[in-house]
């Protein structure tokens, strides 16, 4: 009974606040703009159906993540607000029992929040079923799924969020303890289980709001799966709902015994208030006799003294903040923690880094406004200290005292924005001190304490003194503590995705500025100097804000608007009004400028200004895709680079040749975004007949048709000027150390360019494009006549940069000569390369290696590494794969035509590498890989190599045509080409490494839906299924069998050979060089995609004499293949399957091979016998992991020894 | 700088709520140095008025005036001379007397190292918490909280003085001792006291005025308030369940329960009826014959003329 009446008064009061409604608005438009701003793209990309229930459930958990942080105050409140509004000695001094008091605030709060979240299927529903949303991305409305996501999903997550904060805010009887509940869920769930590296179940575990889990499933489930599969299941999320249920009750079991009806005030009074002798005391204080003279003292209000009062009061605010739970004490678990996973993080694919302070502090550091990594709890943290500063006064009932000593506002204001900042400084040192921990026991590196201070204190810290300003600004001008953390959160939610909303201007999004970029090879580049001008930009309107922070300060009691604007008005002084004009005019200076340089001096273009753009071009050009058109066959450039001056200058000459059977009268040419391209002339009489510099396209007749096989040269100059800076920031191609530029971003190219079109359904369709798959069908022929820059070309440069400056082009490095202070060289290739190169300018550290050329034996190829200055750890090991690749391909696949192979640096973080034709562009971080230290002793930076190296051959020799399956031909004949030179050059050991490497993919968790591997184009299939499955030919049709059919293939489609050649080419030959018996996995392989679950159901040995052993298996096998959108259809098995035999060894391992062969395995189970001639230990079914099978483990079997 | 006492003018000061509530209805008051006592029962506007003297509140209209410093729009100079004591107030349970004291001495601007040690401990040992200095204020009773607010109320030697209900929560020695503390402020200062305690008035304030409603009632001297009703009270013992028919007949300024027996005071020029004795009249008679509306500013002024003819 009085529980319910508990639950009732306290339900009564909620319920009628603003503030639950304002709550209830909330998730509901965060739920419907979720769907309208992003899951309804998706759907009209085709991913799901927009009312599927993944979508439901997904907006779901995005929704409870978001509501962890707004809504603590509902049970934060029912909690604590006895307390604060100082009502306790009316309700505690009740006959009531604390499980009833407590009982009954606790459902009233939970039941708050139910209807809270009720607002999640509401918003769900509107934005699905009454937006309007076409009917061609909705199924029927599910009932189902919606009652599913709320009983499954909404409703435990509302206990265990409500339990959670309920017991903090008890616990530590504060309102606010909410908050840090909401704060420490929000992180189990959204920080740890997200950045967990391999977290896999645990995070799901970790996650209160199954926020993992859901996210996990749109990856891992099937287009069919995600249209209707009803999230119900999944053996993680019953364990995860029961482990936080228990979680729950334990902690309000514990609040509930910890729970005292009394303050803490009074447990302390009871020790220090009781005088021995009242009597004498009070003798004593009414004798008159005692009094003491005041001293004259009156205060001194100097400037001086206000500095000393700035300071007190600073110091004030942040020992209370410092010394609160969620200060100090929490940063520094946080840096803990932080220092702990950070070697874990200094990882490229699980190779250790080297610990160089540049890549430490790009782990440590993110813009403040985007939501990366842990700097999110940060904002957090900042939005909740802001509170606690603005409020702490009035909370404490100090604050009519405090407001009426002689201070001014700014000193109030100034000194609480001082302490947050001493707060985060306290911050960027742990930070730094736990980047100088790693580094210090890694050894491997020294420690740069100057780019350290540079980046954290310098680049890091004001942005997050910026967000740390508004924070502030919010909490005083809305003047309500836990509104002010609602709006502070949507700022930053607005902020951080103003530019899904549209909102692209930096100009325009608070303390937003173009990304700094710093690496050891081109330090800071050319992003100081935008970064800091709106940087400048965003501090002066910041000032603004400090200055309105005064003028509304709550000094008085007066919360009316009106009369806060008019004590506003009164404040308003000389200085003040002088101070606001001069930032004024520093604002507008700053913002001027930024504008100039982003609108005046570069093209302004938001990313629906670019999509427009290629619809346009697509929209007038297409037409002339099939236009007879000569083709480049010869390349000769005058190039100027001016490193300093961020300056191209390229000449060129371009010999075009008719090719086609038919007379060309007029030639399409295609010049670059970007940069001034001046068509100049041809060699004969010609007309301009089209000139859009807009879309890049021209049109000139030529006065005298073109005949088959004519050639006419075309006069060009191109120059490029990083003019200022763009909104992104500036152009990155041309910098002090670590230029380059290719010419597919730079030159003009000849004819249509259709790589230039939106493949993407939904802007396809928004810009009122004919609806296409994003690559043509396998079978469309008509698409095998195009690859992006496919032409076989002589190339020759002459490239001029800085004296200090080395150049690498492609070709053959004819002469170095210095002229007017500038070095120059001339490229000069010696074969015909595809038309696709680079030019690089830097300061390069040079390894060089040799490599026989079993074509050409007089010239040999040279290996040249161009790494970056004092990264040592792994250019020989890169000349020695090159050696390895290089005699291993043209033994097996045929000759390399050039004199060299080049891996050229490239500034930046990331690990990837490009494969031009003779140069690969490797980039900064692929030098800091130390394969040496690799726990697997895998060594990835040689098998990259080699994957890089056998794209001479696959992509540059052999273009695929751009149709599905294109990476077949790349990238799964690269990885094919590595795993052959491994297992011939680096052993057994290394080439077991790679596979296992390979596999470890499978372990993610990912949809077996998807397309064969013969029209595959995602990265999965392309990079490591591909490549298992070619593997796996190998072993079974020969090495030589292979060989032969990729010798013929890459006979049959030599370089610039149109049609191009596709999937179905190569697996052709592959059909060629099989034997019959072999056919049907060639086709499971390829054309099919095709599942094998073999397992070991039981094994037993008997010995039958001295040395023989009968082994008996019974085998449990079956073949599915599933479509790309889920549907699974069992295939009957006829396979020729290993069986591995082995002999026990130390413990439990895997000893020797003992029997190895293939036996025909049927679907179904069955029984395999065969002899062995030593005791057996051990069953592997496919021990080599030949047939696709993604659960490894039951393959394998301890044999049982029967007497 | 030599102190000269100023004092406080209010002109024509009115206030009212969001809720509608008229807090002031047109105040004028002339405060003079020395100690000025605020009468009234709860919710009569005194704190609204007190507040807007400590400078947290706007008045809607009207001035005030300390001195020639416009109250409510020059507020820093106000700040700077006052001291005000709220009639409810926290603490910082964490910090201990002697920290919140510095801290606040700081942000009164004594800014001087040793100045602000000579000031804190005189004060402390004045509100004889020197040796509670030490201890943290959470442990602190509701006495010792309202001496500590005391403490911080006289750091820099305010030239006004407010103070709001304060010895609502003190035990009697701690009351006296703090009216005399007072007292010895008022000797250079404007000291303002709201209370509805008629006695704390009585004994130290030399002039008062009583305020119901929002608005003033009475103005002027204790003393002569009290003398004006000399010969105008009359009281009788009567039995208790006589009284609200004595209620109901005469003008009772006061009635009260002693042993089961009713005491009555009324007002009237003469006797009123039989068993009424004329009776030495006392603060708390003006205080409810005012608030009854038996006697205001008229009646006052007529006693003045009187004694100075």
């Amino acid at each position: 009974m009085i529980l319910k009446r508990i639950f009732a008064m306290e339900f009564n009061y909620q319920v009628r606040r603003k503030s639950t409604w304002i709550y209830f608005s909330t998730v509901f438009a965060f739920a419907y703009l979720w769907v309208m701003g992003n899951y309804i793209y998706d759907a009209r990309e085709g991913y799901f159906l927009l009312n599927s229930p993944l979508v439901i459930a997904s907006v779901a958990v995005l929704c409870c993540v978001m509501w962890l942080l707004i809504g603590a105050s509902v049970a934060g409140d029912a909690s604590a607000r006895d307390l604060a509004t100082r009502m306790y000695p009316l309700t505690w001094t009740l006959p009531t029992a604390k499980t009833a008091y407590l009982g009954g605030r606790f459902l009233a709060a939970f039941a708050l929040n139910v209807i809270i979240l009720l607002a999640i299927p509401a918003g769900l529903f509107a934005a699905m079923e009454l937006s309007g949303a076409e009917k061609e991305i909705l199924g029927p409305l599910r009932t189902d799924a919606y009652l599913a996501c709320f009983f499954y999903i909404i409703l435990p997550n509302i206990f265990f969020a409500t339990a959670i904060q309920f017991t903090v805010a008890t616990l530590t009887r504060r309102a606010a303890g909410g908050y840090l509940g909401g704060m420490i869920l929000f992180t189990a769930g959204f920080i740890i289980a997200q950045a967990m590296p391999d977290s896999g179940k645990w995070g799901e575990l970790i996650d209160p709001m199954c926020f993992t889990t859901v996210m996990s499933y749109t990856s891992s489930w099937s287009p069919l799966e995600k249209n209707s599969r009803l999230i119900l299941d999944g053996e993680t999320f019953l364990v995860n709902r029961l482990l936080w249920f228990v979680i729950s009750i334990s902690a309000l079991a514990f609040t509930c015994y910890r729970f005292r009806f009394r303050t803490n005030e009074n447990i302390q009074k009871e020790k220090t208030t009781r005088h021995p002798h009242p009597g004498s005391r009070l003798l004593e204080r009414l004798n008159p006799g005692l009094w003491v003279t005041m001293p004259e003292i009156r205060g001194n209000f100097g400037f001086v003294s206000q500095l000393r009062q700035l300071l007190t009061i600073t110091s004030k605010a942040f020992l209370q903040i410092a010394k609160n739970k969620a200060g100090i004490p929490l940063l520094v678990i946080m840096a803990l923690i932080i220092w702990a996973v950070l070697p874990a993080n200094l990882e490229a694919r699980n190779v250790p880094l080297t610990h160089r302070t540049d890549v430490i502090l790009n782990y440590l550091t993110a813009p403040v406004i985007q939501p990366e990594s842990f700097w999110i709890i940060i904002v957090m943290l900042t939005i909740y200290y802001a509170g606690e500063l603005i409020w702490q006064e009035r909370e404490a009932g100090l604050n009519e005292i405090a407001n009426t000593a002689p201070v001014r506002e700014w000193q109030l204001f100034v000194g609480r924005f001082l302490a947050v900042s001493l707060v985060l400084m306290i911050w960027m040192t742990l930070l730094m001190i736990a980047g100088i921990l790693t580094q210090i026991t890694s050894r491997d590196t020294n420690i740069e304490l100057l780019l350290y201070f540079k980046i954290l204190f310098g680049m890091q810290l004001p942005d997050c003194l910026l967000f740390a300003l508004l924070a502030l600004f919010l909490q005083v001008l809305i003047n309500h503590k836990y509104l002010a953390y609602l709006v502070s959160l949507l700022a930053y939610v607005s902020i951080a995705t103003a530019a899904s909303l549209g909102i692209e201007h930096k100009l325009l999004i608070f303390s937003a500025s173009p990304r700094w970029t710093y690496t050891d090879m081109a330090g800071f580049g050319s992003s100081v100097k935008p970064w800091l001008w709106f940087k400048i930009y965003w501090i002066s309107w910041s000032l603004l804000l400090g200055v309105l922070v005064q003028l509304f300060w709550m000094r008085g009691n007066e919360k009316k608007i009106i009369t806060r604007i008019r004590l506003a008005r009164g404040r308003i002084t000389r200085s003040k009004a002088l101070f606001t004009l001069s930032v004024v005019c520093c604002l507008v200076l700053t913002g001027s400028f930024i504008f100039y340089n982003t609108n005046v001096v570069n093209e302004y273009r938001t990313a629906f200004d670019l999509s427009e753009q290629r619809a346009d071009y697509e929209k007038l050009y297409r037409k002339y895709i099939d236009a007879a058109s000569p083709m480049l066959k010869e390349v000769k450039l005058q190039v100027e680079i001016y490193p300093k001056q961020n300056e191209v200058t390229i000449t060129g000459e371009y010999v075009l040749l008719n090719k086609t059977s038919e007379s060309i009268d007029s030639i399409h040419i295609a010049t670059a975004d970007g940069v001034e391209t001046h068509l100049k002339n041809f060699d004969q009489p010609s007309a301009e007949l089209l000139r859009d510099t807009i879309h890049g396209h021209h049109i000139y007749r030529l006065a005298d048709m073109l005949r088959p096989g004519d050639s006419v040269r075309l006069f060009f100059d191109v120059n490029y000027k990083s003019r200022g800076f763009s909104n992104n920031g500036a152009d990155a191609h041309i910098l002090d150390n670590g230029s380059s530029f290719s010419n597919i971003k730079w030159l003009p190219a000849i004819g249509y360019q259709p790589y230039r079109e939106l493949d993407d359904a939904g802007s396809r369709k928004k810009f009122g494009l004919e609806a296409r798959a994003a690559s043509p069908s396998l079978y469309d022929i008509e698409a095998r006549k195009y690859a992006p820059f496919p032409e076989q070309i002589r190339f020759e440069a002459t490239i001029g940069t800085d004296a200090d400056q080395q150049v690498v082009a492609p070709g053959t490095l004819r002469r170095v000569w210095i002229k007017n202070g500038r070095r120059y060289f001339h490229y000069m290739t010696d074969a015909p390369i595809r038309n696709e190169y680079s030019f690089f300018s830097a300061n390069y550290a040079l390894a060089e290696g040799k490599c026989e050329n079993r074509s050409e034996p007089a010239k040999g190829v040279s290996i040249l590494i161009y790494y970056p200055p004092g990264l040592t750890e792994n250019p020989t090991r890169m000349i020695r794969s090159v050696q390895a690749s290089l005699d291993y391909y043209t033994s097996h696949f045929g000759p390399y035509p050039h004199q060299q192979l080049r891996f050229i640096a490239h500034p930046g973080n990331s690990f990837g590498n490009h494969a031009a034709p003779i140069n690969i562009t490797t980039e900064e971080g692929f030098f800091l890989m130390k394969p040496a230290a690799d726990p697997r002793g895998f060594d990835l930076v040689s098998a990259v190599v080699a994957h890089e190296v056998a794209h001479q051959w696959w992509g540059n020799m052999i273009k695929a045509a751009s149709v599905e399956g294109a990476g077949l031909i790349t990238e799964s004949l690269a990885w094919y080409s590595a795993m052959c030179v491994f297992e011939e050059k680096y052993g057994a050991d290394a080439l077991r490494q790679l596979l296992d490497f390979m596999r470890e993919e499978n372990e993610n968790p990912r949809t077996r839906a998807a397309l064969p591997l013969l029209q595959a184009n995602d990265w999965y299939q392309n990079y490591r299924k591909g490549p298992l499955a070619l593997y796996t030919l190998r072993q079974y049709i020969g090495r030589d069998n292979m060989d032969k059919a990729l010798r013929n293939f890459l006979a049959k489609y030599p370089a610039g050979t149109i049609p191009f050649p596709t999937s179905l080419d190569l697996y052709r030959e592959f059909k060629e060089v099989t034997a019959d018996s072999l056919q049907p996995l060639l086709y499971d392989l390829f054309e099919a995609n095709t599942f094998w679950e073999l397992k070991t159901d039981d094994a037993a040995a008997k010995r039958i004499s001295d040395s023989l052993w009968q082994v008996t298996i019974q085998l449990h096998t079956k073949k599915l293949v599933i479509d790309s959108i889920g549907n699974e259809k069992i295939s009957p098995m006829k396979d020729w399957v290993e069986i591995g035999i082995f002999s026990g060894s130390v413990g439990n391992t895997k000893g020797k091979q003992i029997y190895l062969q293939k036996h025909l395995v049927k679907s179904g189970s069955q029984t395999i016998q065969v002899t062995v001639p030593e005791e057996p230990f051990a069953v592997d079914v496919d021990p080599r992991h030949l047939f696709i099978d993604w659960k490894l483990q039951d393959n394998y079997r301890k044999v049982e020894l029967k007497e | 700088m030599v102190h000269h006492p100023i004092g406080l003018v209010i002109r024509n000061v009115s206030k009212k709520y969001a809720n509608g509530v008229q807090a002031l209805q047109n105040i004028s008051l002339n405060i003079p140095p020395g100690m000025y006592g605020l009468l009234g029962p709860n919710g009569a506007g005194k704190s609204t008025l007190m507040r807007t003297l400590a400078t947290l509140q706007e008045p809607d209209e009207g001035q005030i005036f300390l001195g020639d410093i416009d109250v409510v729009k020059q507020k820093d100079p106000v700040r700077r001379t006052l001291g005000y004591l709220p009639q409810e107030f926290g603490v910082y349970p964490r910090s201990t007397a002697e920290e919140l004291l510095d801290y606040f001495a700081i942000l009164k601007g004594i800014t001087n190292r040793a100045e602000r040690k000579e000031v804190t401990a005189a004060l402390l040992l004045q509100t004889n918490l020197w040796d509670k200095r030490k201890q943290r204020l959470g442990g602190f009773s509701g006495g010792m909280r309202q001496r500590f607010g005391v403490a911080v109320a006289l750091l820099g030697n305010p030239g006004l003085l407010i103070v709001d209900e304060p010895t609502a929560g003190l035990d009697p020695g701690e009351r006296l001792r703090f009216l005399n503390l007072l007292s010895e402020v008022g000797e250079t200062s404007v000291v303002i006291l709201s209370t509805h305690i008629v006695a704390d008035v009585a004994e130290i304030c030399s002039n008062m005025a009583i305020i119901s409603k929002g608005e003033i009632l009475l103005e002027g001297k204790p003393a002569d308030a009290v003398n004006m009703l000399q010969g105008r009270i009359w009281q009788k013992l009567t039995d208790k369940d006589s009284l609200p028919v004595l209620e109901q007949e005469y003008p009772v300024v006061s009635s009260r329960l002693l042993g089961g027996k009713g005491k009555v005071n009324v007002y009237s020029l003469s006797r009123p009826g039989s068993g009424f004795e004329v009776v030495q009249p006392d603060l708390e008679d003006v205080y409810f014959s005012t608030l009854k509306g038996f006697y205001d500013m008229d009646i006052y002024h007529q006693k003045t003329k009187q004694i100075v003819p």
